[in-house]
């Protein structure tokens, strides 16, 4: 049997809500059967009334009373209860207050917060995109759209909008830009330079960025186009814009156009255009070949190459591009495959034969599959490959295969690879298990929007397979990231991972594995 | 394009992206992006009503109007001599229309407690009958000028607040309050809440009609809610220091046009028993207002929110009588003892014509006592009140928040604004049992359901 009493606070006003609200967490409480906190007006007596809890006590209170009124299964805890509160009244406003990160709700109030807007950075979803990128430029804005999923023809049509404002459309899909030293997007911290960059690639701008850095230049501004940019249909509208914001800017020096492999006709243009700008520009559109030079311009087939290229024209330096920049390779391959193979070359014939490559960065899946083309590899892959050299299911991976695991099948539903690494550590214990695999290849992209500390989600991972398989990988950031790139690489060297300074050199490394595996 | 010399960044979508700007000191503005509620088509007649000069010509009239608007008390009477439609077996009630079969528990309880008020049944037996034989008229009190808390049962005899809008000619009509817990507009209909009404027919009606006829120009409803914006109320679910203020006029007629000191002492008793007293006529005066937008063609602001415990419907100023409807949400809140959120009813009443008036929910900063019923925080309050500037047309001129620096409350709440937002616009209310009979158990917030937005928009028209 429960017992129920009323105690009466006198001349003692409260708010009700705020009576009501201790009354509630008290009946949450266990053994606790009712509980009502009221004003002792007639009203409320009559609803203490029709809930039961009234006793002769409360009927004597008067309007400016306080009643308390508690059934509860023992005296115990009526008297805890009645404990916890003077607790809540004692406590009253001493919860977190939530101060000043006030998100403006709309557009318009977002443009008041600011003294001069002149950049939208749109990462909504897809079918929302176009219609906040053409609010944002009729309100004099540059736009880049990070999101993916916009219409061609949205596309084609916020891009001449742009055009006639005398604005900027980057994107959609654009990943990638840096202007002004401001990283927008999945952007990394480098170095200010004279280098200013147009890209149809957002993993690929990041490389040529992060490598320029990593020579001793730097970069004005790097404008990305989105990745369809250079099709017939876009006609490279963004990309000729991004040129001649160059060239009309007085602290770009050299010029670097980037992309993935363009329509035929919409590269010619943008050379013809190129050539005829009064700065050196280097072009690299991948899935050309070799490198050349013709008047002003440099033709290279690598992000490396382009990033290396840059870097020396901005220095006033001959273009030199080494096949390595780090000087102990030979020791390094050694070591990897007495690692592999042990001293007296264990190996069964057929096992440890092919390169397993797993990327976040698509544009860097791309020029690994281009260099290893030029060593005589032809991988098959999920993307940017002819048709017979398609992977017949993206899990599974057959002879020697390029992953991008950016593509749409292992994204739907979940984060890209570059901030959630799960699923790739699942693939690379699996290549693990694979006597075929002779190497694992991955890149690890840093910067802003990236995970923050990528290395370590991987650490338990490649502890498991170090001993298994040869590890090669090159991490695309600088020291000024976020994550810190010596840090990141320290990680991946403790846990067995053999890296490069850039990706080209890491494709380069791999395919020099697979030689020498095939030469013992 | 010239690339700015010092770039400065709206940010719409992931939030990771501003750590950067963070980092470089760029100046950026985190807007706060939801989705837009409609498909592609429909959000392509958005942008065009926002972009029609007419659509903005007739909303800022529209603005003007719900800013000029001067509610005053004229009289008290019964609201069979004020509403000719009234007549014998003719009950009203909250909401849009709604039949006898699909009305909730309180309007059904508050409908039975009505007829057996007026006599037409002896009980509750009979009145079910009754109601249910077709032999009532029931009508929304919306369409006759009218509006009503919770249930909103109005018949004949019940005394209503006369309220006119001095500046644009209109009257409105809201039945007298009678108190909290078992009461008719909470759907209870016990001999006590018949009583009660009884009493209000005979004693309090006839008297708050002679003190408000004493005065010269009756009595000024916006002045007394603006003042009570400024001591902790917003007026919808907080009217304390309202009924204070109004109670202090109304003494002093008492004294004026009544002998007999007990019957000033019972009248004065039962209105200062009641911290809700003002709503009803504070509802009255926002009719008045809402309704001079009622019919402005070409505008979007809504003129009507009112919700029969089973539907909630819209009106909106340039679409006219057209009601635009949806299934009542529930409100969440704080219940009385013995009560729990399973035994609340859908939302219900007229009473959200305050927000339309640019008080209530929409003025919850004023009264940041009352966010408790969900568990907010008095900067919480503050919030409210500023995403509710985000789909509303401007700042009222009258009503002001002292603590937002006298910003003025939220005034013509825009469905153009709500669509384009994905903001809802948010509601606070009293919370009755689900069950005929029982009355309030609690009180609580919600927001409006998007769904009768957007058919707004699809039907509105410009021409």
């Amino acid at each position: 049997m429960g017992i129920k009493k009323n105690i009466i606070n006198k001349d003692n006003n409260n708010d009700s809500v705020f009576l009501m609200e201790i009354a509630g967490n008290l009946e949450k409480s266990d053994g606790i059967s009712s509980a009502s906190l009221m004003m002792g007006t007639e009203a409320n007596k009559d609803i203490l009334i029709q809930a039961n809890l009234l006793t002769e006590e409360g009927e004597k209170a008067k309007e400016n009373d306080l009643i308390i009124a508690i059934a509860a299964d023992s005296e115990k805890i009526l008297k805890d209860s009645i404990q916890k509160i003077e607790h809540s009244f004692e406590n009253a406003g001493s919860e977190k207050q939530e101060e000043g990160d006030f998100k403006p709700p709309t557009f318009e109030a977002a443009l008041k917060t600011l003294k001069n807007p002149n950049f939208a950075l749109i990462s909504v979803a897809g079918e929302y995109a176009a219609r906040e990128a053409g609010r944002a430029l009729d309100n004099g804005l540059n736009v880049m759209i990070f999101s993916d999923n916009v219409s061609l023809e949205d596309e084609i049509k916020l891009k001449k909008k742009a055009n006639s404002r005398d604005l900027i459309l980057m994107g959609p899909d654009c990943g990638t830009a840096i202007i002004g030293g401001v990283p927008l997007g999945f952007a990394n911290m480098v170095s200010v330079g004279n280098i200013g960059i147009v890209a149809a690639s957002g993993s690929g701008l990041q490389e040529v960025t992060v490598t320029i850095d990593k020579e001793g230049a730097g970069i004005t501004h790097a404008i990305g186009t989105g990745g369809r940019d250079l099709s017939l249909d876009v006609g490279g509208i963004t990309m000729s814009t991004g040129i001649t914001t160059l060239e009309e800017d007085p602290s770009t020096e050299v010029m670097v156009l980037l992309s993935k492999p363009p329509h035929p006709d919409v590269a010619k243009k943008l050379i013809q255009k190129a050539k005829k700008i009064n700065k050196p520009v280097v072009i690299c559109f991948l899935g050309s070949k070799g490198f050349k030079s013709e008047g002003n311009i440099t033709f290279t087939s690598s992000l490396e190459g382009a990033g290396i290229a840059a870097a020396q024209l901005s220095k006033g330096e001959k273009i030199s591009l080494p096949e390595f920049t780090v000087d102990n390779i030979d020791a390094m391959l050694e070591k990897d495959l007495n690692n592999l193979l042990g001293d007296n070359s264990g190996n069964n014939a057929g096992d440890n034969k092919y390169i397993r490559g797993l990327y976040a960065g698509g544009t860097l899946c791309d020029e690994s599959i281009d260099i290893m083309k030029g060593s005589g590899i032809s991988p098959y892959s999920n993307a940017g490959v002819p048709e017979k050299m398609k992977l017949k299911d993206s899990n599974k991976s057959f002879e020697n295969s390029m992953v991008d695991m950016g593509e749409d099948e292992f994204t739907k539903g979940r984060p890209h690879p570059m901030i959630d690494l799960s699923l790739r550590n699942k693939r690379i214990e699996a290549e693990a298990k694979d006597d075929e695999t002779a190497v694992i290849l991955f890149d690890l992209v840093l910067g802003y929007g990236a995970n923050p500390d990528p290395a370590k989600d991987m650490t338990d991972t490649l502890n498991k397979v170090k001993d298994k398989k040869i590890l090669v990988a090159s991490v695309c950031g600088t020291d000024s990231d976020p994550q810190n790139y010596s840090d990141q690489v320290a990680q991946l060297e403790k846990c067995g991972v053999t890296v490069l300074p850039t990706n080209a050199q890491a494709t380069r490394y791999a395919c020099k594995v697979i030689e020498e595996i095939k030469a013992r | 394009m010239k690339i700015p010399e010092k770039i400065e960044v709206v940010n719409i979508g992931l939030d990771r992206f501003i750590d950067a700007f963070e980092d470089t000191k760029t100046q950026y503005a985190n807007y706060d992006w939801k989705p837009p509620q409609g498909d592609p088509e429909l959000l392509a007649k958005l942008d065009r009503l926002k972009s029609s000069e007419k659509v903005k010509a007739a909303n800022r009239e529209a603005y003007e109007r719900l800013n000029n608007s001067q509610p005053v008390l004229i009289d008290v009477k019964q609201a069979k001599d004020v509403i000719p439609q009234l007549k014998e077996k003719v009950i009203f009630h909250a909401g849009p229309p709604v039949k006898w079969e699909n009305m909730c528990g309180p309007v059904k309880g508050a409908a039975m407690g009505a007829c057996i008020y007026e006599g037409w049944a002896e009980n509750i037996e009979e009145a079910k009958e009754m109601c249910a034989a077709g032999e009532i008229d029931f009508s929304p009190c919306h369409h006759h000028n009218a509006v009503g808390p919770m249930a909103g049962i109005l018949s004949p005899s019940m005394y209503v607040w006369v309220v006119k809008n001095k500046t644009y000619g209109n009257e409105a009509y809201c039945s007298l309050n009678e108190g909290l817990g078992k009461v008719l507009r909470f759907g209870a209909y016990s001999d006590e809440v018949i009583e009660r009404l009884k009493w209000m027919e005979k004693v309090l009606g006839p008297n708050l009609s002679k003190a408000v006829r004493a005065t010269e120009d009756g009595i000024n409803i916006s002045n007394i809610t603006a003042q009570a914006l400024q001591m902790g109320d917003e007026c919808h679910n907080r009217n304390v220091a309202a009924t204070g203020l109004f109670l202090k006029q109304l003494v002093k007629l008492f004294l004026e046009v009544i002998d007999d000191k007990k019957l000033i002492l019972e009248l004065v008793n039962f209105i200062s028993g009641n911290d809700h007293f003002y709503l009803n006529v504070s509802m009255a005066a926002c009719k008045t207002t809402a309704d001079s937008i009622a019919g402005l063609k070409n505008s979007t602001i809504v003129s009507v929110m009112a919700r029969n415990g089973t539907e909630i419907g819209l009106r909106i100023a340039g679409s006219g009588d057209k009601w635009f409807t949806a299934e009542a949400g529930i409100p969440k809140g704080l219940f009385f003892s013995g009560f729990t959120q399973e035994d609340a009813n859908p939302d219900l009443g007229d009473s959200t014509i305050s927000e339309i008036a640019a008080i209530g929910g929409f003025a919850m900063a004023a009264a940041p006592a009352i966010v408790k019923f969900v568990g907010g925080t008095a900067q919480d309050a503050i919030k409210y009140t500023k995403e509710m500037a985000s789909i509303t047309h401007g700042p009222n001129r009258k009503f002001q928040i002292p603590q937002l620096n006298f910003m003025g409350t939220p005034t013509g709440l825009d469905i153009l604004k709500v669509l384009d937002t994905g903001i809802a616009p948010f509601i606070n209310t009293g919370i009755a049992h689900k069950n005929p009979g029982i009355g309030q158990v609690g009180a609580g917030l919600l927001r409006a359901p998007m769904s009768c937005f957007k058919d707004a928009l699809n039907y509105m028209e410009v021409k």
